[in-house]
């Protein structure tokens, strides 16, 4: 059996873990992260991954590239992106509506408009709300922890030159309401609002011109934590008493 | 001499344009007269983990850059005159598109007008100095 990588979280946020298996091949299995990617780092004989203490800085290195090597030194490879909540909505939305790479964008003004047939879905945020902010103390480790608690409204639009958007547009609701979407709620701490009955799709369809036909528009709430850990060593640096001598 | 005995000239402009049916005048050689070699700096726009990404592919072609005339910058719409236009015509290496950015000399022009002669062998192509700075490229 070819040697492959097989993990069930192929998105995740910061400082949390994921496990990958090597399947088929000849055990034992070597893991390893490949340099260049968003920093994470992997236990090379357990394949338990954990995600950098920081968001990747440049959207070309928010993967991970994990590579196994096998007894026979065959190797499979596995990608899993480390990004704070928005960016982990659009991957359940590029995973549950089956879309290649770059389908799926944070509304841009500098990004194109599509130039093929098929489906794209754009991401936008629209009023970032806080509704906490708290700053406490750990005396104990010298620590401040910080942490912010968000609302966001996103607008999720599906756009095509094609009939696609108007055909596909429902499975944006399904991909919110998906087992994977709660599983990767759960896993990464934050919460995306279910789209109740009754909602409407907003139908901007050919505002744009002929060009882009379909464009159906919907929002979603999203809540989020940031947290932020901090030593604060009061106790730590004082410096050296002096002893004042009148000149 | 005789009339009859001087040669008859073919001159040019008794040719039609539509003398050779289906074809229209292929300018390359002349156009390569006037043109020099020339690189763009020309930003693409990717989309990396949903994220836009730019990089600058250096385009090296034949073309040659000219100021727009006074009357073309006044018909341009209010509040854009006093900025730096120019007009590029190119061989067909070069193909930009609307809302293009490119850099020249280390200045960043958009494109704001393109016309495709490809048939003629030639590009068009009208640039207004972008004060909105693209870069850098994303690292």
């Amino acid at each position: 059996m070819t040697l492959s990588l097989f993990s069930y979280i192929s998105a995740l946020s910061i400082n949390l873990p994921a496990s990958f298996v090597g399947i088929g091949g000849v055990e034992p299995y070597v893991y390893e992260v490949l340099p260049n990617g968003a920093g994470g780092t992997i236990d090379a004989s357990t394949g338990i991954y954990t995600s950098p203490a920081i968001f990747p800085s440049s959207p070309r290195h928010q993967y991970d590239i994990i590579q196994v090597t096998d007894a026979d030194l065959n190797t499979a490879t596995r990608r899993i992106m480390v990004g704070p909540p928005l960016l982990l909505l659009c991957e359940i939305l590029q995973n549950q509506l089956g879309l290649a790479d770059g389908r799926v964008y944070i509304w841009d003004q500098k990004i194109k408009e599509p130039q093929d047939y098929d489906l794209y879905i754009a991401v936008s945020t629209l009023y970032p709300k806080i509704f906490g902010n708290t700053n406490e103390w750990d005396g104990e480790n010298q620590q401040s922890i910080q942490s912010t608690n968000s609302c966001d409204k996103i607008q999720i639009d599906a756009i095509s030159r094609g009939p696609a958007a108007k055909n596909r547009k429902e499975e944006i609701i399904m991909a919110v309401n998906s087992n994977y979407c709660e599983s990767q709620q759960e896993l990464n701490s934050f919460y995306v609002g279910k789209i109740p009955v009754g909602s409407q799709f907003n139908n901007l369809s050919k505002i744009d011109g002929a060009a882009i036909p379909y464009r159906f528009q919907i929002d979603v709430n999203m809540q989020f934590f940031t947290k932020k850990v901090q030593s604060v060593p009061y106790f730590e640096n004082f410096p050296t008493p002096a002893l004042l001598v009148n000149p | 001499m005789s009339a009859a005995s001087i040669p008859w000239l073919n001159n040019a402009k008794d040719v039609p344009l539509n003398a050779n049916s289906g074809t229209v005048p292929d300018m390359a050689d002349t156009m390569m007269d006037w043109f020099q070699l020339m690189t763009f700096g020309v930003i693409t726009k990717t989309v990396s983990a949903f994220q836009l990404v730019e990089d600058v592919v250096n385009v090296t072609f034949h073309g040659v850059i000219q100021p727009l005339s006074g009357r073309q910058i006044e018909m341009k719409p209010e509040g854009q005159r006093q900025w730096n236009w120019i007009m590029v015509h190119s061989d067909l290496t070069l193909k930009l598109e609307i809302d293009d950015i490119i850099i020249y000399l280390g200045k960043q022009y958009r494109v704001q007008n393109s016309k495709d002669y490809s048939l003629y062998k030639y590009f068009y192509y009208e640039l207004v100095e972008d004060w909105e700075q693209a870069g850098p490229p994303t690292p």
